[in-house]
């Protein structure tokens, strides 16, 4: 059985500073509801638009197409990865910045890695993964 | 009928049969039990009429106050076990000191602002009261923090019970002590944003809380706070607002 | 006696499963196009589509998008709750929330018949 440990407050209740908020937990609820749209838009492009793989290929080398992929890419990684980092901090012990650090990481060479995907059909072949 | 009544005691599960007439409670067999089969069991009782929360248990696997679960509905077969999340003293009796320093911590009575020299009543049909009407009810029973996952995963988690009585105390304009009750409830692990909104504690909340409500009501006023700023609310509207109620 | 959950909590790992499962196809997703794009890669996306139009296919990708439906009706209930509605209601807005998405997969399933069924 957990017990409750006693508790003190983790912040200081100094009168002059703002009472503290959870940005990942507000960026997690907009970067949602932004997904919604971008995935929308991403199903349609890539399904329902004229599904023929060749006609898909050259479509994705127009800017908008590509942005709404980019930002797809984006946001997915960003909601994922802070999702993970939620289930994770639950279980760890005090504020694991090393965990921060390693999410970002992961994201930033997620969100290259998948750029480096969509740069593939401009240049029929992509520019890092040889 | 004949109700079996399975007690986790202690020493380890007990099995006892009551007899039990229609519009019995759970807290009538637990009686009948220590009455006439075995005085050693142990449990807490007080008013009897769900106003004082001393007897919550689980009840079937849910959490409830005995006084106020009728046997019938239950079926034949009754399991009984102490709250979860809190230390077991004996039985069915639980050590609430848990549950109660959660509530201290937010200090939990009204602190009036300075300016406030007199008693100020917040009438019954006025805003502010119906504001903070929804969730005064509350008898401490302690039913909400056992049924709440989120402290089983979360330990420091202050619960359902003392934020809603933190939403309470805020949402009162008479309270002084806003912003370090907002401090306090704001915590990364121990305030509001680690509610997974599953909301089992209004399910189980013998008073019809809805602490959920409370909680998204505290997010939403740190945010405001952030990025607007405090409402401002100055001592002549205040006093306006009161007379203008009472 | 194992407590008894109630629907909310259900959702929640309903919630934190799916969105564990999306994490990974996103992953999955990418690793497949780098290997499709890969100079010893097919560079034949017509060869790949062949594949990937066969009904056991078909049957993942409407499996990904039940999952992701669990994930963005769930989402969106747990948005309507923030702002304190639907909270008393919660088990009715579970219930409705997985309603339309069976629903909607069930319009898929109709769309996609043609694919199914050879």
């Amino acid at each position: 059985m957990a017990t409750p440990s006693p508790v003190k407050p983790e912040v200081s209740t100094a009168r002059s500073s703002t009472p503290p908020v959870s940005w990942a937990w507000i960026l997690q609820r907009f970067s949602g509801l932004l997904l919604l749209v971008f995935l929308a838009g991403h199903l349609w492009v890539e399904h329902f638009m004229n599904a023929r793989v060749d006609v898909i290929a050259s479509r994705l080398t127009h800017g908008i197409y590509d942005t709404l992929d980019i930002g797809l890419l984006i946001v997915v990684v960003y909601h994922g990865l802070n999702g993970l980092r939620g289930i994770l901090k639950e279980t760890l012990e005090g504020r694991a910045v090393w965990l921060d650090y390693t999410l970002s990481c992961l994201g930033i060479v997620t969100v290259v890695w998948g750029v480096d995907i969509l740069w593939a059909f401009w240049y029929h072949r992509p520019f890092l993964i040889f | 009928m004949t109700v079996t009544v399975r007690i986790a005691r202690t020493s380890g599960e007990q099995v006892f049969a009551v007899e039990s007439l229609a519009q019995q409670t759970v807290l009538d067999a637990l009686f009948y039990i220590q009455n006439e089969l075995d005085p050693t069991v142990s449990f807490r009782c007080s008013c009897r009429v769900g106003m004082c929360g001393s007897c919550g248990m689980v009840i079937n696997g849910k959490e409830g106050l005995a006084c106020r679960t009728s046997l019938k509905p239950l079926g034949g077969d009754v399991t009984l076990q102490p709250l979860r999340h809190v230390p077991v003293i004996k039985d069915l009796v639980v050590d609430m000191e848990g549950f109660f320093s959660k509530y201290r911590m937010i200090e939990p009575y009204l602190q009036p602002r300075s300016e406030i020299v007199a008693p100020i009543v917040a009438p019954l049909d006025s805003h502010i009261r119906q504001e903070i009407d929804l969730g005064l009810e509350c008898i401490s029973c302690g039913l909400c923090l056992s049924a709440c996952d989120v402290v089983g995963m979360v330990p420091e988690f202050l619960g359902p019970a003392a934020l809603n009585r933190a939403y309470n105390l805020i949402a009162d304009v008479r309270d002084d002590k806003t912003e370090e009750r907002l401090r306090v409830v704001g915590q990364s692990r121990a305030g509001v944003w680690q509610c997974h909104t599953h909301m089992s504690c209004v399910e189980v909340c013998p008073k019809n809380i809805a602490p959920t409500r409370a909680i998204a009501h505290l997010k939403r006023t740190l945010i405001r706070r952030r990025v607007v700023g405090p409402k401002k609310r100055p001592i002549p509207k205040l006093q306006r607002i009161l007379q203008e109620e009472i | 006696m194992p407590h008894k959950h109630t629907r909310g909590y259900k959702a929640f790992w309903a919630h934190r499963v799916s969105g564990l499962l999306i994490l990974g196809y996103l992953y999955l997703h990418l690793c497949l196009l780098s290997a499709v794009l890969l100079p010893s890669g097919s560079h034949d996306f017509n060869a790949v589509a062949k594949v990937v139009e066969q009904p056991i296919f078909i049957v993942a990708d409407l499996v990904l998008f039940a999952i992701i439906l669990v994930h963005v009706l769930n989402g969106l209930r747990l948005i309507v709750a923030d702002f304190g509605w639907m909270i008393r209601e919660n088990r009715f807005a579970i219930w409705l929330s997985m309603a339309v998405g069976a629903i909607m997969v069930l319009i898929a399933v109709l769309t996609l018949m043609p694919h199914l069924v050879g």
